[in-house]
C-alpha cells in the first residue's frame, strides 16, 4: 500500500509540496521554541552554576538575583568561619544597572565579587576586571552594543573601560558584566554591604546540612544550596515565560496535525471512488487505513526532513541578527520532534481513515 | 475418491440464491431492487444478465459479489454462505473468490498497469518479487507486455479493460462478475473483451456472469437471464 500512498500523494505535486511546507513550518516553529526553551534555561543557569559557591546566603526571604532583594552587612562574613566545614566565604553584589554605550541607553547586570573564580564563565578576550574603573562585558552585549576592548561604557554615570569580553553570561533580556567588588559597591552605593555571601565548603561537607546550620545560627538569613539557588532563579522564567513557549509548541503541533489531516482528508475525499474500488476487489479495511496513515506519515516525515535543517539554519540566522537570542539546537530536539511528527501524522490520519470506513464498495459499479 | 469428490464439487452450483430480496430505504420511500429471486448458476457457465437500467442488475451483481447484504433470503457463492460473513470475511471472500470487471475499468489512476495487478497479489500476501513476476506474466498473457509501466491514462480503453481483466484473474477466482464490460469500448475492442471472457470459461473453466445491454454477448453466453423490476427469469 506504500506505493499507492506515495503515488496518490504525488498526483498533485503542488498540493503535496504545500503540505510538506506547512508541516515543515510547524516543525520549525516547534524546534525554535524548544531551542528557545532550553537555550533560555541554559543561559540562565550558566553563570550561576559557574559561581564557586556550595551555599548562597542572603537576607531572610531573598531567594534569587532578580526578583527578591537581599542586603547583608559585610562583616557578617566572619560568622561563617566559625563552622569547621566552611572553607572560604566570598562577598557578592549584583544588580541590573542602566548604562550608556555610544550615546544609547542599555542595561547590564553588574556583578562584583571578591573571588576571581566566581567571575565570568569564560574570558574570550582581554583579562578580568582587577582595578577600579574596569569592566568585563559579555560577548552578546558587546555585539549588540557594538563595543570592543578599550571602549568606555558609562555605567550608572561612571565611565568604565572595557578590559575583557566574556562568554556564558547571556540571560536574553540582559547580560552579566563584571567589575571589582569595591567598584560594584561604589556603583550601587552599598558601602559595607553585600547582597549575598558565597560559601564554599570542605570536600566532605554536606551543603544541605550547612544550609540548615546557617539558618539555625541566624534568623536573619536565608541559605540555599547551589542547586536550590539555581532552581529559584530558573523558576522565575519557568513559572512565567517558559509555559508560554510550551503552549506555543502545542499550537505548532496542532497546526502541523491540521495541515497533514487536511491534506490527507482532501486526498481521501478526492480518491473516495478508488478507495471504494479497493474495497470492492477485496482490500480489507486495515489496508485502506494503512494507506491513509502512510500518506499522513509521508507528509509528516517529508515535513520533518525539510523542517529540521531549516530550523537550524534559521536559528543560526536569528542568532546572527539578534545576538542575545538564546536558542540552542540539539539532535535530541530533532529526535523528539520526529516522534511528535509521527504521532501527529497518525492522529491526522484518523479523520481520513473514518471517511474511508464509510465508503461503500458498491460505488465501484458506478461510473 | 478424489474424482468423486471433485465431480460432486463441480456439480454443486457456484451461485445459489434462495428467495433473495434487497430493499433500499424504508417506509413509503422503500425501493425493492431485488424481489424474491431464486437463482442457481453452475460452474463453467457464461451467464448474461440482460435488463433495462434500474431493473436491479447491479444490485444483483453486488449481492453476488459480497458488496451488499440481502434484506432477506440466502446467498451462497462458491460454497460460501455470504449472509454469515462479517465485513472482514466478506473482503477476504471478494479478494479470493470473485474477480470484478467494471464498465469504467476502475483502475487505480496513480498506479501503472503492472502495479494495478500487483496490488491484488500483494493484498493476498504475495511477496513483492512474486507479485511482480505474476503480474507481468498475466499482463503478458493479455498482450500488454509493452504497456507494463504505463499509467491507465496512457492506455487505450481496450488496454485498460485488459488490465482490469488481468487484475480480476490475478488470484484465479472461480467466479468472474462483469458489469457492462464492453460499455465503454468501441465495437472492435468490445469483441476482443468478449473473446477474452469466453476464453475464461472455455479454457480455464471459470464461471462468468455479465450484466450488459450488448447484444453481441448473447452469442457468447451459454445462458441468458432477463432482469426486470427486481425479478429474474430465464431469457
Amino acid at each position: 500500500m506504500l506505493i499507492l500512498a506515495y503515488r496518490n500523494l504525488l498526483v498533485h505535486k503542488e498540493r503535496f509540496l504545500l503540505a510538506t511546507f506547512g508541516v515543515a513550518c510547524s516543525i520549525v516553529l516547534v524546534l525554535f521554541l524548544m531551542g528557545l526553551y532550553d537555550g533560555w534555561r541554559e543561559n540562565m543557569e550558566s553563570y550561576l552554576r559557574h559561581v564557586h559557591a556550595d551555599v548562597w546566603v542572603g537576607q531572610k526571604g531573598a531567594a534569587d538575583l532578580f526578583q527578591t532583594f537581599s542586603l547583608l552587612p559585610a562583616e557578617g562574613e566572619h560568622m561563617f568561619y566559625e563552622a569547621e566545614e566552611v572553607e572560604k566565604v566570598a562577598s557578592f553584589v549584583g544588580r541590573l544597572l542602566t548604562c550608556e554605550a555610544h550615546g544609547r541607553r542599555c542595561y547590564t547586570f553588574v556583578v562584583g565579587v571578591n573571588d576571581k573564580d566566581s567571575g565570568p564563565v569564560r574570558l574570550l578576550e582581554g583579562r578580568g576586571a582587577e582595578n577600579p574603573g574596569e569592566i568585563v562585558i559579555d560577548q552578546v552585549f558587546a555585539r549588540r552594543e557594538h563595543l570592543a576592548l578599550g571602549d568606555t561604557l558609562l555605567v550608572a554615570g561612571a565611565p568604565l573601560r572595557i578590559v575583557g569580553i566574556a562568554q556564558g553570561g547571556n540571560c536574553f533580556l540582559y547580560q552579566y558584566a563584571f567589575v571589582t567588588l569595591a567598584q560594584a559597591r561604589q556603583l550601587f552605593g552599598l558601602a559595607g554591604m553585600v547582597n549575598y555571601f558565597l560559601v564554599q565548603l570542605a570536600d566532605h561537607a554536606s551543603p544541605e546540612e550547612a544550609v540548615a546550620r546557617i539558618e539555625r545560627t541566624s534568623a536573619l538569613v536565608s541559605a540555599y544550596t547551589k542547586e536550590q539557588f539555581v532552581a529559584n532563579n530558573i523558576a522565575l522564567t519557568g513559572d512565567n515565560f517558559l509555559p508560554i513557549l510550551r503552549v506555543l509548541e502545542i499550537l505548532g503541533v496542532i497546526v502541523g496535525s491540521a495541515v497533514i489531516g487536511l491534506t490527507v482528508y482532501t486526498l481521501t475525499v478526492e480518491r473516495g471512488p478508488e478507495y471504494g474500488i479497493l474495497k470492492a476487489i477485496g482490500a480489507p479495511d486495515a489496508a485502506l487505513y494503512t494507506t491513509a496513515a502512510l500518506q499522513a506519515l509521508i507528509c509528516g516525515i517529508c515535513g520533518w526532513v525539510l523542517g529540521v535543517p531549516s530550523s537550524w539554519g534559521l536559528m543560526a540566522l536569528a542568532q546572527y541578527a539578534v545576538p542575545q537570542f538564546p536558542a540552542v539546537s540539539y539532535l535530541h530536539h530533532a529526535a523528539w520532534v520526529l516522534g511528535a511528527t509521527l504521532l501527529m501524522s497518525l492522529a491526522a490520519a484518523i479523520a481520513p481513515a473514518r471517511r474511508v470506513a464509510r465508503i461503500d464498495p458498491a460505488i465501484a459499479f458506478k461510473g | 475418491m478424489e474424482t468423486i469428490a471433485s465431480k460432486a464439487a463441480s456439480l454443486s452450483p457456484i451461485v445459489d440464491l434462495q428467495d433473495v430480496c434487497k430493499t433500499y430505504g424504508s417506509g413509503r420511500t422503500a425501493v425493492q431492487a431485488v424481489d424474491h429471486v431464486n437463482l442457481t448458476i453452475q460452474p463453467q457457465e457464461f451467464v448474461l444478465l440482460l435488463g433495462p437500467s434500474g431493473a436491479g442488475k447491479t444490485t444483483l451483481l453486488s449481492l453476488l459479489g459480497g458488496l451488499l447484504q440481502p434484506t432477506s433470503g440466502t446467498v451462497h457463492v462458491a460454497g460460501v454462505n455470504l449472509n454469515r460473513l462479517n465485513a472482514r470475511q466478506l473482503a477476504h471472500f471478494r479478494l479470493h473468490r470473485v474477480g470484478f470487471v467494471f464498465q469504467f475499468f476502475q483502475l487505480m489512476s496513480a498506479l501503472t498497469a503492472h502495479e494495478n495487478v500487483e496490488l491484488v497479489l500483494r493484498l493476498a500476501g504475495r511477496s513483492r518479487h512474486a507479485a511482480r513476476h505474476e503480474a507481468e506474466g498475466l499482463l503478458h498473457r493479455f498482450g500488454l507486455s509493452q504497456r507494463l509501466t504505463h499509467l491507465p491514462a496512457h492506455l487505450s480503453g481496450g488496454e485498460q479493460q485488459r488490465v482490469a481483466l488481468a487484475r480480476a484473474l490475478a488470484l484465479q477466482p472461480p467466479l468472474v462478475i462483469a458489469d457492462e464490460p464492453t460499455g465503454s469500448l468501441d465495437s472492435h475492442l468490445g469483441e476482443e473483451v468478449i473473446r477474452l471472457l469466453r476464453q475464461l470459461v472455455d479454457e480455464e473453466g471459470r464461471t462468468v456472469l455479465v450484466a450488459s445491454h450488448d447484444p453481441r454477448l448473447m452469442k457468447a453466453a451459454t445462458r441468458v437471464l432477463q432482469c426486470e423490476d427486481g425479478k429474474v427469469r430465464e431469457g
